[in-house]
């Protein structure tokens, strides 16, 4: 199972995944992928965990990677 | 319970306008789902808040959650030495001998070893989310962007002459 960290100003929200091969898990794969890929269009970075710790990440969605977070987009000022 | 109709027209509003949903918002059909701040609108939001309808509790609950994903987004190594000394230092690898000092809910200290020319003429940088996030939470974030892209620190960063609490965090 994995899972994306959607910071927000809730603290964060949880998206999950699984990888067994059944319809849902398809569809929870499809829906992680296509919330990452919004995020990073509207300017947002991405990291994930590698081995025990985030970093920031422009690869495409794996959905064998245990944890991606989404992060805000910054500005000056 | 059903919504007031002062209620729906509030609710019918901020959509109309791109403004987040407010807390428990009934009307919002995607209130108990992921909420997505980048599909909205934030710069009416009064500085460090979190929006119309969040109560004392919501902020305890989201600081509470920030504060969880802060650690496992540093790691215990890292976020032990922040909680021990306050701050996390992350030496520039664009700029050698220049070092960012990160702490909670501020601007960015920039320290320069001896001899060394800042890039910025103020000793800090002014750097907030585009949407209003629990400041821990912001700090892990701005902790990976300084380590990781200090490309886009470099682009965005505001100098300032004095220290101060970030307006876009809460």
């Amino acid at each position: 199972m994995g899972r994306i960290l959607v910071a927000n100003r809730r603290g964060h929200q949880v998206v999950e995944w699984v990888t067994t091969d059944t319809e849902e898990a398809r569809h929870s794969i499809e829906e992680a992928e296509r919330i990452l890929r919004e995020a990073r269009e509207s300017g947002c970075m991405v990291s994930k965990k590698v081995d025990g710790r985030h970093v920031i990440d422009r690869a495409p969605f794996d959905p064998n990677v245990e944890e991606y977070q989404i992060l805000a987009p910054i500005a000056g000022g | 319970m059903l919504p007031s109709p002062a209620a729906r027209i509030a609710s019918w509003w901020r959509r109309l306008l791109g403004m987040p949903p407010a807390a428990g918002d009934s009307l919002n059909p995607d209130d108990a789902a992921i909420e997505r701040p980048w599909r909205h609108r934030w710069d009416h939001l009064p500085k460090r808040t979190a929006g119309a309808g969040f109560s004392r509790a919501d902020y305890a609950e989201a600081r509470r959650r920030a504060r969880e994903v802060a650690r496992v987004t540093l790691g215990d190594a890292l976020w032990t030495e922040l909680q021990d000394q306050g701050y996390l230092d992350v030496p520039s690898r664009l700029r050698p001998g220049l070092t960012y000092r990160l702490r909670v809910g501020r601007r960015i200290e920039v320290r320069r070893a001896p001899g060394v020319r800042s890039p910025w003429r103020y000793p800090y940088l002014c750097i907030n989310p585009t949407y209003p996030l629990p400041e821990e939470e912001f700090f892990a974030q701005l902790y990976l962007y300084t380590r990781d892209r200090e490309d886009v620190i470099l682009k965005v960063a505001a100098e300032q002459p004095w220290d101060q609490l970030l307006g876009r965090t809460f």
